[in-house]
């Protein structure tokens, strides 16, 4: 295990290393000059040079990436445009909220979808599992942005259960700590269920599959033939057995899940990286925007890097031939 | 193709899906005959923000446009989008997941860095990156979806050809003299259609999503040019007053992604019961 976890995280590490160079390079061969988003158009070419040579984008590529990079290693990420203050600080502030919504939203989406799977590897058959499963279908093939919309104008406008954005109530500041965390939660209950149940169809997909697989197995007969509870059978041994592509798919989800955030942070204005992204992007404010796509991809190479270790946990095979899970 | 053990809820997805998306195809192509007028003709002043009638049967927006006219326009840039980003990505990521299933060992370990290393963005975000640097058109984003998706087909294309090296047939199609190009056209790819279909179906779904979010956030194609996310963005702002502006096109994008991932499930059912021995997904379903 540990020689795994020091190759894997190694890879992790190259990995990273890579994004931050196709980051970089991207942004460079694609056509625009960032000076012209920065600089006013009236401005003419003598300011537009000084901005190109204070910012060093005089120098060639190469050097400019050297010195990116090294600046990144120092934890640098320059200062932004707009809010005139270092991109880190602007990250920092972010990232928690980030992570609470995406988080709690893998959760849900785990729970029902594992609900909704199992359900369906037991009665393949039954209206209910049937209606499921194309429920889940719907709910996939809504634009987040758009099921967001809508819960805001049904949830919080109609009904009024709970706030239409944000994260905190306006005196949020001057409550006790408890009424606090129940504030936010509040807040939370929303955003996290438009992300995690917009995403649970394929969770589902992938336990039924597996599941089926595994109670149609011959251990599972010959347990059932010894008396193995139906319930245990299922929830404790059939789950574990069925739990790697599981467990594998939400490595290979992240991406998607963090991305699906970005246009809910977006409409329940939460403030989150994607939210500062998409703001970044708006106001042209070119090192936020390159260090949040740089932060959101380290996020999902290390997120990946625990799913891989999840599922060496559960399926004990994989422990044995030295080779980490495939992801395909 | 019709195999004897095909379960009757994986046709009839099938059929919907199908059904659905050639319904999409047609509506938008007639949008002018459906809906007569122009998208963007102005109504008359005083007619804004009309809800659904005989005259507009989805309404009025805040110019007293005709809201029916727009969601039909509006879906041929979606579709136009969703379809010829598709194809350029999965041409693309057939190219990288063949080179790195079947090519020279220094070519295998490279190509799959890339599609590992591509994988791991989260496809809005490098969207965005994208779009930020450069104005909006739609040019632009199908160069900047296709960009985000090919990584999919690849990584199913070189699992698939990794799998295919191994089996006897292509051995003996070796033993019999044929060159790598030929093995790839006559073997590998004809037994690498179906994952690639299912794939391109749910790949048109997903970037039709992504491309209505993009629209949605002002940086999809400008006007005069409809989009469905466009559309979401003006109505965000009568939301309360007028809920057609807002209901209307999403429902749209709504029946037009679900019309693809059925059709990408009701493909997969059908293939994986075509007996290759992979997971029978139809145990479960």
């Amino acid at each position: 295990m540990p020689r795994y976890l020091l190759t894997r995280s190694l890879h992790t590490v190259a990995l990273v290393l890579g994004l931050l160079t196709v980051v970089f390079f991207l942004v460079r061969i694609m056509p625009g000059d960032p000076v012209e988003l920065i600089v006013e158009p009236e401005l003419g070419g003598e300011a537009r040079e000084l901005v190109r040579q204070r910012l060093g984008l005089d120098e060639p590529l190469l050097v400019q990436y050297g010195r990116w990079l090294a600046s990144v290693a120092r934890g640098d990420l320059g200062m932004s445009l707009r809010q005139q203050r270092p991109v880190v600080e602007v990250i920092a502030d972010a990232l928690p909220n980030t992570l609470l919504l995406t988080v709690s939203a893998l959760l849900v989406e785990l729970l029902v979808g594992i609900a909704v799977g199992v359900t369906g590897a037991r009665y393949p058959d039954r209206w209910r599992s049937r209606s499921l499963n194309v429920g889940g279908l719907v709910l996939y093939s809504l634009p987040s942005f758009w099921l967001g919309l809508v819960a805001i104008l049904v949830f919080a406008r109609g009904l009024g259960w709970v706030p239409t954005g944000g994260m905190q109530a306006p005196d949020a500041a001057w409550l006790p700590a408890g009424a606090r965390l129940l504030d936010t939660l509040h807040h939370l209950v929303l955003p996290m269920l438009v992300l995690g149940l917009g995403n649970f169809a394929v969770t589902a997909r992938f336990t039924r599959t597996s599941l089926a697989r595994v109670l149609a197995s011959e251990w599972v007969l010959a347990a059932r033939a010894r008396g193995v509870p139906e319930r245990r059978l299922v929830w404790r041994h059939g789950l574990r057995a069925a739990a790697l592509p599981v467990v594998t798919w939400i490595g290979v989800n992240l991406p998607r899940l963090v991305g699906g955030a970005v246009a809910v942070e977006e409409v329940f204005a939460w403030p989150g990286l994607g939210r500062v992204a998409v703001q970044a992007l708006l106001a042209r404010d070119y090192p936020v925007i390159i260090a949040t796509t740089a932060v959101v991809a380290v996020m999902v190479c290390v997120g990946s890097l625990v799913a891989d270790l999840l599922a060496r946990w559960a399926d004990p095979r994989l422990r044995l031939d030295g080779a980490g899970p495939e992801v395909r | 193709m019709a195999g004897p053990g095909r379960s009757a809820s994986a046709s009839f997805e099938l059929r919907l899906g199908l059904g659905l998306a050639v319904l999409g195809i047609v509506l938008t192509l007639l949008a002018g005959v459906i809906a007569p007028g122009d998208p963007s003709t102005l109504g008359p002043v005083g007619r804004t923000l009309e809800p659904p009638s005989l005259a507009h049967p989805l309404g009025t927006d805040t110019l007293g446009r005709d809201v029916l006219a727009r969601v039909l326009h509006g879906g041929r840039a979606s579709l136009l989008v969703g379809w010829v980003s598709t194809l350029l990505a999965t041409v693309l990521g057939a190219a990288m997941g063949l080179g790195a299933g079947l090519g020279p060992r220094a070519v295998r370990s490279g190509l799959t860095a890339i599609i590992d290393l591509f994988l791991a963005f989260p496809g809005v975000y490098l969207a965005l990156l994208l779009v930020a640097v450069s104005r909006p058109s739609l040019g632009l984003l199908i160069a900047v979806l296709t960009v985000v998706s090919w990584m999919d087909v690849a990584r199913l294309v070189r699992a698939e050809a990794l799998a295919l090296r191994d089996r006897e047939f292509v051995a003996a199609a070796r033993g019999l003299g044929l060159t790598s190009i030929q093995l790839v056209v006559r073997h590998v790819l004809p037994n690498l259609m179906p994952v690639v279909l299912v794939a391109g179906a749910l790949r048109i779904g997903q970037i039709i999503l992504v491309e209505s979010f993009l629209s949605f956030l002002g940086l999809g194609p400008q006007e005069p040019l409809v989009t469905w996310g466009s559309m979401i963005a003006q109505g965000r702002a009568h939301l309360l007053e007028a809920w057609w502006l807002t209901a209307f096109p999403g429902l749209a994008i709504a029946a037009t992604v679900l019309a693809y991932n059925l059709l990408a499930d009701g493909l997969r059912a059908r293939h994986w019961v075509e007996g290759r021995g992979e997971v029978d997904e139809r145990a479960a379903a």
